[in-house]
């Protein structure tokens, strides 16, 4: 029994050993770099492409600063989940520590979700954000967004401001009624419907009786933009007195049929305050547009990712988070 | 219990920590991991403005040949740029690059630098050459083919009493040299009087376009690469110069596409970017693996212009779908 029990002992001796070989091979080396992956729902979206400029910048700052090297890399999901997700499946096989997520479609989120728990790597989602439930089923997730409600009101107050200041150059037809047209962006995404109601809303709220004369989904692009103005302009002419648009680069399109008609025409709002958004603010082409900044977008998501690779906690009092979860980034308008 | 017994219950207890030890550590049996090669690409820029097309054909073969793919570029546009690539070059190394791709900002300094480093990963020279014993393959424009096939476009378009100006910050780079060389030849063969604006003060070449339009001199323009290029459509742009300057160059993104389809950039000469970025990552791979790579690959010039920009060839080169 003796000889049996030492045995076993040796056994268990070897066994230890073995753990404990295994957990010095894979033990967790210091921190040399961190790899954050990327994946855009469309790389052709100036607000987002400008946004990854800011983050590249940002992330080098961030850099020197910390004397970390930050692997970024930036993926196009080129409008398909599929082709994101797969993206998503590079990253987590490659070990990438963080993954930031511009979701190509929201109500997919979960799957990303799933992959990104299952590798243990945190998810910071950014400007379309996933539906609620989705962000609750894992603690480790965060979306970093604008606010679409206020964006809206905002734009809307641009108008009203407009109205009050020079009534004739908006109400052009002086019926006390603003007819408008309203340039949508993609279908069924909640910013852009959001937009829509509450740019309107706003209006309403604000006295200004709006009608509308037409309207189309243009999916967030200044060619489809301008292509659906420039219909508009000869089936409605004057009788449209504001083009609402979504998003700048539609408000821009909007403004390249105004020019190609030959028309005097500004009044058109955009949102997002790209820099071509402002730069046609500033040149009379549009009448204004609500800055979302992209610099802060940009910070907020790189503070956040260097925050859950190096597991730092986050500095709420920088990123105050709204249930533990989003983080809203201020804006405001820009009239030039 | 009689001693077989003791024996076969031992050799079976035995047994069962072994398979045990077998399925959760790598002590006996190690699992063989599916290969990742890192490679990290240094550029000469300091963001990814002129190189979507080189990174889409990257990509395509990081997934083709697993590669993780650290895409770096410059802090700043100082002068310290070799300086910048040379730290870089250093630091990836240490983080674990097995090849490096290089843009070299200055290809004699990087020569230098390279010498003096004497890294022991293979390093595979993009754009420009780098004249280092040690690397392993360029890959590189034909950019004498693409000078010609602008001189031609020239010719073609412009009055021979229009002075032709090529401007470029600097000329550190053979690359730039073969274009001016080639199109300043094929020009002057034309008739035309070329004027090389490079190494001067910061706005030499602005106020060259501000005195065009106030004097109203019909001109020609040509950025002989990409950012220098962008620059010069501006700035006409900017002056309202845009009747009385023609602008051509090298190289292209988004917004060149753009300015040439409205007629703001008259011509471009181009190579195909997306695979010069694929085969820079195939070579990368191929060396890694100790398999035979061309020394020097040299990729077609050509040239494109506002309605020739969507022809089948030209439009596979400017807008590459993986």
């Amino acid at each position: 029994m003796k000889k049996i029990m030492a045995a076993a002992a040796l056994l268990a001796v070897i066994a230890a050993a073995a753990f404990l070989l295994a957990g010095r091979n894979g033990g967790e080396k210091e921190k040399t770099s961190i790899k954050v992956g990327i994946s855009i729902y469309r790389e052709d979206d100036t607000f987002i492409s400008s946004m990854m400029s800011s983050l590249e910048a940002y992330a080098k700052e961030l850099e020197q600063e910390k004397d970390i090297k930050i692997s970024l890399d930036i993926s196009n999901g080129d409008e398909n989940q599929n082709t994101q997700n797969e993206q998503v499946e590079r990253y987590i096989s490659l070990g990438y520590d963080v993954l930031c997520i511009n979701m190509v479609d929201r109500a997919e989120a979960a799957t990303v979700i799933d992959k990104a728990e299952a590798a243990g790597i945190p998810v910071i989602f950014f400007n379309r954000e996933p539906v609620e439930d989705d962000m609750y089923r894992w603690d480790k997730l965060y979306y970093i967004g604008s606010d679409a409600k206020e964006q809206a009101v905002l734009q809307g107050q641009i108008i009203l401001d407009a109205l009050e200041r020079h009534p004739e150059e908006i109400d052009i037809n002086q019926d006390g009624i603003l007819q408008y047209a309203m340039l949508e962006g993609e279908i069924r995404h909640q910013d852009s419907m959001v937009r829509t109601e509450w740019s309107v809303q706003s209006l309403r709220d604000g006295g200004a009786m709006p009608e509308k004369v037409t309207g189309g989904i243009a999916d967030w692009e200044r060619a489809q933009a301008s292509a659906l103005t420039e219909q508009w302009l000869t089936d409605y002419g004057d009788q449209i007195e504001v083009i609402i648009c979504n998003n700048d680069d539609m408000a821009l399109g909007a403004a390249d049929a105004v020019a190609r008609a030959g028309l005097d025409f500004h009044n058109i709002v955009g949102i997002d305050g790209t820099p071509a958004g402002r730069q046609a603010v500033d040149e009379g082409k549009i009448l204004g547009t609500v800055v979302s900044n992209l610099e802060l977008h940009a910070q907020a998501i790189m503070d956040f990712a260097w925050a859950m690779a190096v597991g730092e906690e986050i500095d709420t009092e920088k990123w105050p988070l709204i249930d533990g979860k989003y983080i809203r980034i201020p804006q405001e308008i820009y009239i030039g | 219990m009689n001693k077989p017994k003791r024996i076969f219950y031992i050799a079976g207890f035995a047994l069962l920590v072994l398979l045990f030890l077998a399925s959760v550590t790598d002590l006996f049996f190690q699992e063989r991991d599916a290969r990742v090669y890192a490679v990290s690409v240094i550029i000469d820029d300091t963001s990814d403005d002129f190189w979507i097309n080189f990174k889409k054909g990257m990509d395509q073969a990081a997934a083709e040949f697993n590669v993780d793919i650290s895409f770096v570029t410059l802090y700043d546009n100082s002068n310290e740029q070799n300086f910048q690539q040379t730290e870089l070059i250093r630091r990836e190394i240490e983080d674990g690059a097995q090849a490096l791709v290089l843009c070299a900002a200055d290809s004699m300094k990087m020569a230098q630098s390279l010498s003096d480093m004497a890294p022991e990963v293979p390093v595979i020279a993009v754009q420009h050459a780098i004249p280092y014993q040690g690397v392993s393959s360029s890959i590189l424009p034909d950019n004498q083919e693409m000078g010609r096939l602008l001189a031609e476009q020239i010719g073609r378009e412009e009055d021979r009493e229009k002075k032709v100006y090529a401007i470029a910050p600097q000329m550190v780079q053979d690359s730039l040299r073969e274009r001016y060389q080639k199109l300043e030849e094929a020009l002057t063969a034309e008739g035309f009087q070329v004027i090389l604006i490079t190494g001067q003060e910061p706005g030499t070449a602005e106020a060259l376009v501000r005195q065009a339009t106030e004097n109203r001199e019909s001109c020609v323009m040509v950025g002989l690469d990409a950012a220098a290029l962008l620059d010069v459509a501006d700035w006409v742009e900017e002056y309202y110069g845009n009747y009385l300057i023609s602008v051509y160059g090298f190289g292209h993104n988004a917004r060149i596409l753009d300015m040439m389809e409205h007629e703001k950039i008259d011509g471009i000469g181009v190579t195909d970017d997306y695979v010069m970025g694929y085969l820079s990552i195939q070579n990368a791979v191929a060396s890694l693996n100790r398999e035979e790579t061309p020394g020097v690959c040299r990729l077609n010039g050509y040239l494109a212009t506002g309605d020739r920009m969507y022809e089948e060839e030209l439009s596979r080169i400017l807008f590459p779908i993986p």
